[in-house]
């Protein structure tokens, strides 16, 4: 029986269970005069029956399918030649992995040899006991955990209170995993870039200048000993950040203000939505908008400029040169993805200041504007100032705009004419295409993501403090 | 004195948009005039054609129910309505015998002219110095420094509390009490020289102490300022003001002495509302 259908027959059995212990219930209601002398309804009842059962079920799945593998194994290894046993470990897996495919039918034994007939053999045998018993042994789990959730059914018992906890445990274990998943992905990145560092040595990586991660694969390979200097991808990150926040913050600003301040109720029922649909677009469609739109643009108005520049005889002009990719067109798009960042924060921020401050100023004879950038601009600083940081970092980890939009060389240049490229983008180049899985290369991109998420990290717990002090000043 | 006197005042209350005030709602040399004078809040009507006058260098309250009016009267006097998009003002209402709703006047400086003081301290977050300093930065009342610090520490003074904050002028206005941040307000609204002040509810955030320095506050003011106050209080009202107008249900019924509408009202209203029977 395939895990699929035993679920399948668990979640049958939990609403068997569930409509045997509202029937229950209500028998055990019946002399005592009624479901109102219960200490709980009958649907806590019943749900508490269908959870005695669907606990253990689950309960006895779940560890048969973690401890079944590694319990045969050891079995099996018990009749494996002494040989075999002896063997380092990547090649004893390799035995047991042709030991696996035999039994299911790949290759034959004389291939590996028939010492291991007696292996071969017990792996079938133990197999078959398995998952003959595993549904069987559920099932019966599953009914007894019916019955004695069924006899656990009195008058005053209050299940109420038992199906709350088991409620309450639940969502504990679901917010646990949210956060052991977290940390399960910081210790793996943290330990795999220690490994790049033992191969790179930290200093270099930290302030190296030059970025050219290829390394020589065979031997006869020349002029590719690779080198990590993270640096020109820190440069072009925070080149391409610095403008996107250049266009995002005094757009989204402005137009926060308009719509806290200036808009009626009906134009802002219209365009705040609007602009939050730009925070729905797809980063794949801002990056080919980027790449294919707003990139050949600016090489085209800037080969323009360098024509009317060479025949005006104006030099700086006429070297200009703008390469296809550019920080600047990364720059910008990622600008207008990241307003909506900005805005809608900065307007929950600004509407937040109570009214009763712009009363004050009004009534002290200030204007709309005096009253904005006297008062209620201050007031909203800090959590404004949280927004941009919370912007600063979207766009220090955005990526698919920057990969399709800037370029991958890694020019140290401040140079938004130039194609640059980020922490990102150098991370999904490492990472794509066949890799062996420990060179310096790949594990580069564990130390680069390691950077990143420091980073932001960094960024937006700032971020965050400023947001929460601000909140604490109005409350 | 022009007085409106009638025979029953109840059935005259009872025909909508058609009623008189008993008692004196004008005077003969007034600093604020307010004739005929309805408020909307979208379609409906929270003011119903008022007539009254404020006197030079009085005190008068506005006393009444809560939702009877009294902060929307009190804001169509600066104008403060004009913030409220549904809100709309007809009527003639004049200072100094100019129209203020007049397309010529400058709402800006009519609210310097005319000041505010609101229910619940609104110090902005910035300095107890730069919180006095505010109104005359924008209006640009001061030269230099010496005189911006003069004027801070005269309006201060006034409000007794220059004494309290003189150490920690750079310090946070929100930090002060309740009471100290009233005053701060109070402080902030004079320094800008207003000829009239407003005050809604001054005291009703504030605890008995802090009442009573501002209550002395109030008395000590009318001697150079017109001042009108809205009050929950009938003992606040009886201790600082002359005149009391008592508004009900968006009308106005009684204006007269302050001692008279609280020891015989006129109005049947009135007294119910005097002896607790109302509000
Ligand atoms: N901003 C507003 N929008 C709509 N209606 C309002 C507004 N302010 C006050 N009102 C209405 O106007 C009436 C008078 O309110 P208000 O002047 O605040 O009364 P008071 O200050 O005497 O308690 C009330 O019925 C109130 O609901
Ligand atoms: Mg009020």
């Amino acid at each position: 029986m395939s895990i699929t259908s035993l679920l399948l027959v668990i979640l049958l059995g939990t609403v068997a269970a569930y409509f045997l212990g509202d029937a229950r219930s209500r028998q055990v209601a019946k002399p005592i005069g009624g479901v109102r002398h219960l200490a709980a309804l009958p649907s806590y009842y019943a749900s508490m029956v269908s959870l005695w059962a669907l606990i253990p079920g689950l309960a006895v799945v779940l560890f048969w399918s973690i401890f079944d593998g590694p319990i045969i194994e050891s079995l099996v290894r018990g009749v494996l030649p002494i040989e075999t046993k002896n063997l380092p470990p990547e090649q004893f897996g390799l035995v047991m992995s042709q030991i696996h495919n035999i039994v299911a039918g790949v290759g034959s034994i004389e291939q590996i040899g028939l010492e291991y007939q007696p292996a071969v053999q017990r792996l079938q045998s133990l197999e078959k006991v398995s998952s003959a018993w595993m549904p069987i042994l559920t099932i019966i789990v599953l009914v007894l955990g019916c019955l004695m959730g069924l006899a656990a059914v009195t008058a005053k018992r209050n299940a109420r209170y038992s199906v709350e906890r088991i409620f309450n445990i639940t969502l504990f274990v679901c917010s646990s995993i949210a956060i052991f998943t977290t940390l399960g992905i910081i210790l793996s990145v943290l330990f795999e870039s220690l490994r790049f560092f033992e191969k790179v040595p930290f200093f270099d990586f930290v302030f190296g200048t030059h970025w050219s991660p290829q390394i020589a694969i065979r031997a006869d390979q020349t002029g590719a000993s690779g080198s990590f200097g993270v640096i020109p991808l820190i440069a072009g990150t925070l080149l391409i950040s610095f403008i996107a926040l250049l266009i995002a913050v005094p757009i989204g600003l402005m137009s926060a203000i308009y719509l806290s301040e200036y808009a009626s109720t009906r134009v802002r029922n219209i365009v705040k939505p609007a602009l939050e649909v730009l925070a729905g677009v797809p980063t794949v469609v801002y990056g080919f908008f980027a790449a294919l739109t707003v990139a050949p643009s600016i090489r085209h108005w800037g080969d323009a400029a360098r024509d009317w520049g060479a025949a005006n005889d104006i030099a700086w002009l006429a070297g200009l040169s703008v390469s296809s990719e550019s920080a600047l067109a990364a720059g910008i798009v990622m600008g207008i993805m990241i307003i909506p960042f900005v805005s809608s924060l900065s307007d929950d921020v600004i509407n937040a200041v109570p009214q009763s401050l712009r009363n004050g100023s009004f009534g002290l004879g200030a204007t709309q504007s005096e009253t904005i950038r006297k008062v209620i601009f201050p007031a909203a600083l800090p959590g404004i100032v949280g927004g941009v940081l919370l912007a600063a970092s979207r766009a220090i980890g955005e990526t698919m705009i920057v990969v399709m939009a800037a370029g991958l060389a890694a020019n140290l240049t401040i140079n938004p004419l130039e194609a640059v490229t980020t922490v990102t983008v150098q991370i999904v180049t490492l990472l794509v295409g066949d890799q062996e899985f420990d060179s310096a290369k790949t594990l580069a991109a564990f130390a680069l993501g390691l950077f990143l998420f420091v980073i932001t990290l960094a960024l937006n717990v700032i971020a965050l403090r400023v947001v929460k002090k601000y909140r604490e000043q109005y409350d | 004195m022009n007085t409106a006197q009638k025979t029953n005042p109840e059935a005259a209350v009872e025909i909508p948009g058609k009623y008189q005030t008993v008692g004196h709602p004008l005077l003969d040399d007034p600093k604020m005039t307010v004739r005929s004078t309805s408020v909307f809040y979208a379609e409906k009507q929270a003011i119903f054609d008022v007539d009254l006058d404020i006197g030079k260098n009085e005190v008068i309250s506005m006393i009444g129910p809560s939702g009877c009016g009294k902060s929307t009267f009190l804001r169509c006097l600066n104008r403060m309505n004009d913030t409220i998009d549904i809100c709309r003002v007809e009527g003639d209402l004049r200072l100094d015998d100019e129209d203020i709703y007049s397309k010529k006047i400058d709402v800006v400086e009519l609210r310097a002219r005319v000041g505010m003081v609101f229910q619940k301290p609104n110090p902005f977050p910035k300095s107890i110095y730069e919180n006095v300093a505010y109104g005359a930065r924008i209006h640009g009342l001061t030269d230099n420094k010496v005189q911006l610090d003069e004027l801070v520490e005269k309006s201060l003074v006034r409000c007794g509390l220059w004494n309290e904050v003189k150490d920690r002028l750079e310090e946070p206005a929100t930090g002060l009490s309740g009471g100290q941040q009233q005053r701060l307000c109070i402080a902030r609204a004079i320094a800008v020289g207003p000829e009239v002040i407003l005050m809604d509810e001054p005291c009703s955030a504030l605890d008995p102490i802090a009442t009573a320095t501002v209550e002395e506050l109030i008395h000590e003011l009318s001697e150079n300022f017109t001042i009108a106050i809205v009050t929950h209080s009938m003992q606040q009202a009886a201790r600082v003001s002359q005149r009391t107008a008592y508004f009900h249900l968006g009308k106005l019924i009684e204006v007269n002495e302050t001692s008279q509408v609280f020891t015989n009202p006129e109005h049947k209203l009135t007294e119910e509302y005097i002896t607790g029977r109302i509000g």
